[in-house]
């Protein structure tokens, strides 16, 4: 947890992360807002906010029966999931412009070490 | 609340409290092996009963004198021991760090004050009770041995007589008898409270100053006991020769054991009333002066 | 009454000079947990003092749930304050007994629950505990009710690395929407990840009331980073 970005979001893209990697599975349900902020030791109002706008954006649904479950929709899981590929890569771009590569001694690297 | 403050109070004490009482009993235990039976032992050798040398004589006076101060010192021990232990028991449970305990308490200042007042008044009074039953049974023993025989047959037919007779003679003494009878009660029922009220007072009125609260809280105390004490025995004083004037006296030996009585009630009336007042300043100052370190 | 504590105009003076809170106006809403950050002889420890009503404010008023202070607010808020009450030979569940018995919201399952978690004995007598112990001990009897106000003075300062998250993790458990926790400390870093909102003092005065991430958003920093910005020396 990084302390100097907001909280919340920070919680927002860790949830999305878990989303689109499988580790919440579709349709599975969710730990509670409780739960969750208290293994990352952060407030439950700040958990409970980055719920709200998963929420909004669709990727988590309430059910009356079911309490909140991770969504069926695999278009947007996807579309989240490069949202946040393309946050990563822009991240690493930069880092890497900063320490002096070119385009061609990035690829060079990235085809040699992944 | 008040009761369950009352009730944690005792359990905090009743140790306490069970010990000098303990002590007490042992005490009169003492006062009569030591201080009774040496003196039995010596008037028989007096009059002729038994067959004492002179040592066994100076041996059992020096047992008899020993014990004597002994039972003195631990019964005035007694006393004070308790003043001593309800004045700091007081202060640690509300002015040192417990104080952060005691003052979050949902109960009110005065409920404070009041158990404990209480609470220490009511050991105050039992140990008193104590003393004085520990006097009485050694006095008892004492008379036995010492006075001739007939003692408690006069003293059975004074009784007599008070609760009965309706002369002249009896109907005086009976008044001032009673009336000695009312400032004992008095004193044994109502001065435990006012003197705990006071000392607690004292203490609260230490913690108005910015350093060496505690000190300066005994000072007070010292400082109040004696001033009140002063002004009882000059308010006592012009009573007592006010009434003396005032009546027609001259030779009634009776009348100035009765009007002896007006000073005790004036000492009684100053501490009370001064106890009530440090109620009402202690209260004040628990509301809005507690400042705890 | 939708906010639960208020401060109205509250000022501390001692001997008519050194003025420890000055005018203050604040009002803390429920369900929050808020930390009260400031240097040394801010004015922290007064307000909380005053809050707590073991100190009264020499002007303005402070009501917790609509009422004055008094024993009606002392039974619904639950003080630790930074030091250590616990003394005598009593023992921890004879302490429990005591609290149970004085206020109704304690929980006596909960805080044996918390004790067993923590692995003190109920037949610990308090003069055979440690320092760091009785802290705990005083945390759980803090815990273990179901107050409105819970009011914690620098709560993680003296404890170990592995107590202070039991602590933290205490703190996030035990939240409900009803009731509110003020924390007052100078180890920012430590705890601001569990704060919703923040009170800078100084000087007996408020000087920023806001939430955190607010915060790290607006100033792109911690609030530990903004906190030292503010405070410089």
């Amino acid at each position: 947890m990084e302390p100097d970005r907001p909280i919340y979001a920070q919680l927002i893209e860790k949830i999305q992360t878990r989303i689109v990697s499988g580790y919440y599975g579709c349709g599975e349900r969710l730990p509670s807002v409780r739960e969750l902020a208290a293994d990352a030791a952060v407030n439950p109002n700040t958990m409970q906010k980055a719920f709200a706008e998963l929420e909004r954006s669709g990727l988590i649904v309430t059910q009356r029966t079911n309490g909140r479950i991770v969504t069926e929709d695999k278009e947007l899981i996807d579309s989240v999931r490069c949202r946040l590929a393309q946050n990563h890569i822009d991240a690493f771009g930069r880092k890497m412009k900063e320490l002096g590569f070119t385009k061609e001694q990035i690829f060079d690297l990235m085809d040699r070490r992944i | 609340m008040l009761g369950k403050l009352i009730k944690y109070e005792w359990k905090d004490t009743c140790k306490m409290g069970f010990l000098v009482l303990a002590v007490i009993a042992c005490m009169t235990l003492l006062g009569v092996v030591g201080g009774v039976f040496p003196i039995n032992f010596l008037v028989k050798n007096a009059q002729g009963i038994t067959d004492g040398n002179e040592l066994s004589n100076i041996l059992m006076g020096f047992t008899v004198m020993t014990t004597y101060m002994v039972y003195i010192i631990g019964l005035i021990g007694g006393v004070y021991g308790v003043l001593i232990y309800s004045g700091v028991h007081f202060y640690k449970t509300m002015y040192s760090d417990q104080g952060y305990l005691t003052h979050t308490l949902p109960v009110t200042s005065g409920q404070l004050l009041i158990s404990k007042m209480f609470i220490s008044g009511v050991w105050y009074m039992l140990v008193l009770l104590g003393i004085s039953i520990s006097i009485m049974t050694l006095s008892g023993f004492l008379i036995n041995v010492l006075l001739p025989e007939g003692f408690w047959e006069s003293v059975a037919e004074i009784f007599r007589g008070l609760l009965w007779d309706n002369s002249e003679g009896y109907a005086e003494v009976r008044m001032v008898f009673v009336q000695l009878i009312f400032f004992w009660l008095f004193n044994l029922l109502i001065m435990p409270f006012a003197t705990m009220m006071i000392l607690y007072g004292s203490l609260t009125i230490g913690q108005l100053f910015r350093k060496y609260r505690a000190v300066m809280g005994i000072l007070v105390y010292f400082g109040i006991t004696f001033l009140s004490g002063i002004f009882g025995s000059v308010a006592s004083q012009i009573v007592t020769t006010m009434q003396m004037l005032a009546s027609d006296m001259a030779e009634d030996y009776t009348a100035v054991f009765m009007y002896g009585f007006g000073g005790y009630y004036i000492q009684f009336f100053v501490t009370v009333g001064v106890a009530v007042g440090l109620f009402f300043v202690s209260n004040h100052i628990l509301q809005k002066k507690l400042n705890l370190e | 009454m939708s906010s639960l504590v208020e401060l109205k105009g509250v000022s501390k003076s001692y001997d008519n000079k050194l003025l420890a809170v000055n005018n203050v106006n604040l009002s803390l809403p429920r369900g929050k947990i808020i930390g009260l950050l400031g240097p040394n002889g801010s004015g922290k420890t007064t307000m909380i003092k005053m809050i707590n009503g073991i100190l009264a404010p020499t002007a303005g008023e402070i009501r917790i749930a609509g009422m004055p202070v008094g024993p009606g607010t002392k039974a619904r808020v639950a003080y630790l304050p930074d030091r250590n009450y616990l003394t005598g030979n009593k023992t921890v569940e004879q302490v429990f007994h005591y609290f149970d018995d004085f206020y109704e919201n304690f929980s006596m399952q909960k805080a044996l629950g918390m004790l067993e978690s923590l692995h003190i004995q109920p037949e610990a007598r308090l003069n055979s505990l440690s320092k760091g112990t009785k802290e705990k001990v005083q945390l759980i009897l803090v815990m273990g009710r179901d107050a409105d106000l819970y009011v914690l003075d620098e709560p993680i300062a003296g404890v170990d690395p592995a107590a202070r998250d039991y602590i933290l993790r205490a703190i996030i458990d035990n939240y409900n929407p009803e009731a509110t926790v003020l924390i007052s400390t100078h180890l920012i870093t430590d705890i601001e990840n569990v704060l919703d909102e923040v009170v800078f003092v100084r000087r007996g005065q408020i000087v920023l009331y806001n939430s955190a991430d607010k915060i790290r958003e607006e100033k792109g920093k911690s609030v530990d980073a903004y906190f030292r910005e503010v405070f410089a020396c």
